[in-house]
């Protein structure tokens, strides 16, 4: 599996395209824009976009799922139905399927409502549930408390190896995150 | 950033190291591995997933060299000079890096959480998206750097400079930033806490 970056201006927030070594379907992760760089970026790896999987709502990390759909024909699939697009929508513990590709869904509220993570091992995209030194932000005291469950149950469960790769900032792994993440300390 | 197969022991889903299809701890012969690996890196080998974790290195260049995926953690590095390397997806979190320098190479998504680093120097480089999370960083010079959304949150700069670098959307929080000199650089397009 190789994974690349792309960067969308508002908020710095990370895409993710995601294929098999070699080329072929791929996955966008969080298209937070859709422009000539991105299109660029993906020609140059030799994938086909096949789906968007979309960690939350937010313009940052979805703004350019429309558009990628309608060139690429790609199936977009988040926890909410986006306004402006078809959606298939996911569940947690569901599956994802794209070519060779598997994602299992982790359902992860409290920086959003509609917040999910994307598995396929060895690596984890967190959106905004989880970064480096860092946990997303909650609006209420209630958000706050579902995001820190979420976090505890569905990630911190996970093994101490498997990559964090989140919607802002540097990678990081689950082990290092217990370990140094001064917002998870009980 | 290619990712490592899982280890093909059952039950594991560690990453296989560089050449193996089985994790550090499942490998046939772990002494003839370490070996191996100090072969690839003493010559001019890429040097992608290879395990060098807890490993001692001192007194060596590495020039021209791509990282990726390489496991560092724990390893104490002394006097290593990187010169013109491409490094990606690095983990050396708990590394320990005394008087190394870096000249010259692309470092991109290298995790450094929790490492102490000593005396170092970066010179001229690409350090963008590299987590020093808790890293306790003293004595280290970043001149001509681009640190583009690298993290330096819980951790402490102590006689640290960053001369003529780029912090957009770097992470200064809930550091300790001690007499952190930022001439030159554009610490207002960092986020601070």
């Amino acid at each position: 599996m190789t994974i690349s970056t792309q960067f969308a201006v508002g908020g710095f927030c990370t895409c993710y395209l995601v294929g098999p070594d070699g080329g072929g379907y791929g996955v966008l992760i969080d298209p937070g824009v859709f422009n000539k760089a991105m299109l660029n970026h993906i020609e140059q790896r030799g994938l086909t976009p096949r789906a968007v999987l979309l960690t939350h709502r937010h313009s940052g990390h979805c703004a350019g799922a429309a558009a990628i759909r309608k060139v690429f024909g790609a199936e977009i699939h988040a926890a909410a139905a986006l306004a402006e697009a078809p959606t298939t929508l996911v569940t947690g513990g569901q599956e994802v399927r794209v070519g060779a590709l598997t994602f299992t869904v982790l359902a992860t509220p409290g920086h959003s409502d509609d917040s999910v993570c994307y598995a396929a091992p060895p690596v984890i995209f967190t959106g905004d549930t989880l970064a480096a030194g860092a946990v997303g932000h909650a609006a209420t005291p209630e958000a706050r408390a579902a995001l820190r469950r979420s976090i505890r149950e569905r990630l911190l469960s996970r093994a101490d190896h498997e990559v964090v790769l989140p919607g802002h900032g540097p990678p990081t792994t689950i082990g290092v995150e217990r370990r140094f993440n001064v917002h998870l300390q009980e | 950033m290619t990712t490592p197969v899982p280890c093909a022991a059952p039950d594991c889903r560690t990453p296989a190291v560089n050449g193996e299809h089985r994790c550090l701890a499942h490998v046939e012969d772990a002494a003839a591995y370490r070996r191996r690996a100090a072969r690839l890196l003493a010559g001019g080998a890429d040097l992608t997933h290879l395990d060098l974790s807890g490993a001692h290195l001192r007194d060596r260049t590495l020039r021209d060299r791509r990282l990726t995926g390489t496991r560092l953690a724990g390893a104490v590095l002394e006097r290593v000079t990187f010169e013109s390397c491409h490094m990606s997806l690095v983990f050396a979190h708990d590394a320990v890096l005394s008087h190394c320098r870096f000249v010259g190479c692309r470092l991109s998504a290298v995790i450094l959480a929790g490492s102490d680093l000593q005396d170092c120097e970066f010179d001229d480089c690409e350090v963008q998206r590299c987590n020093f999370v808790a890293a306790a960083i003293s004595r280290t010079l970043f001149r001509s750097c681009d640190l583009t959304s690298s993290r330096f949150i819980g951790g402490t700069l102590r006689q640290v400079t960053m001369d003529d670098c780029n912090l957009y959307h770097a992470h200064l929080e809930l550091a300790d930033l001690g007499d952190l000199a930022t001439p030159g650089s554009n610490p207002a397009e960092a986020h601070h806490r």
